[in-house]
């Protein structure tokens, strides 16, 4: 495969692939939830077991940051902490996660890893147009197929 | 032109989609902006070049402590186009680009 230029803006479609997408019915706790919302990430090799350890040293920290909106969380760190290549994965989780006392239950959880800071754009704006529109996140809290969850996320991308 | 920095964590996740929704927000409202995003450790350093931040309520803390010489918009829902609109207008207002 050739090397891929690290500030090249990736498609949506590069960055998110339907087997990437899944739906379980519950996560024990927090931290089970940022496990299981970055392992496809950490199978298809885009993370180092290292990140998701991570990302809950950092919510121990700092709070659960990547609560976007009801309903929507963003699960990710920082490059330099076991990102290996960008790409996007998405769970549902049927009963909400809550992160802690002042933040909104999450039943979307997005897993996302970041090369740099900008490069991923695509995801991002599919992302922020995906949170803005109300409908599009209640219809796929009640998806219980990933295709009809892939078909919404990447429709939501125009 | 108004110039906004978004702040998370990370500073390419939350911070990044919540300057999308700042940009749809602003271009709703008919304010010229220039948006961008980078991390909480980071921020001291570039908030000479902001006119308004805008960060997550769970870092109010980290931030105060850092005594921004611009004002700070703590948001509940970082990509929520109407908290944005409701917290950034009076602020615009004061600067008179409103």
């Amino acid at each position: 495969m050739q090397e891929e230029n690290k500030t090249e803006v990736a498609s949506l479609s590069d960055l998110l692939k339907p087997e990437n997408v899944r739906v379980i019915d519950g996560v024990r706790d927090w931290k089970d939830a940022v496990r299981i919302s970055l392992k496809p990430l950490e199978d298809g090799g885009y993370v180092e077991p290292r990140y998701a350890e991570n990302v809950i040293k950092d919510t121990i920290e700092l709070g659960p940051y990547y609560v976007l909106t009801d309903d929507v969380a963003l699960i990710h760190a920082r490059p330099e902490e076991g990102a290996i290549k960008k790409q996007l994965a998405v769970t549902l989780v049927h009963q909400p996660v809550v992160f802690n006392e002042t933040s909104f239950p999450v039943r979307i959880l997005f897993a996302l890893a970041a090369e740099d800071s900008t490069s991923h754009i695509e995801v991002i704006k599919m992302l922020a147009n995906f949170c803005m529109d109300e409908s599009r996140v209640a219809a796929v809290t009640e998806c219980t197929e990933p295709s009809d969850i892939y078909q919404i996320l990447i429709n939501s991308a125009e | 032109m108004v110039r906004i920095i978004a702040v998370c964590g990370a500073g390419l996740g939350s911070s990044f989609a919540c300057q999308m929704a700042i940009e749809q927000a602003m271009q709703a409202l008919g304010v010229e902006v220039k948006v961008s995003h980078t991390d909480t450790t980071s921020i001291g350093a570039l908030v000479s070049k902001a006119d308004i931040v805008c960060c997550g309520s769970n870092f109010r803390k980290l931030v105060e402590k850092k005594n921004l010489p611009v004002p700070v918009v703590y948001l509940d829902r970082l990509v929520d186009k109407k908290e944005i609109t409701e917290k950034l207008t009076p602020i615009l207002k004061d600067m008179g680009k409103l």
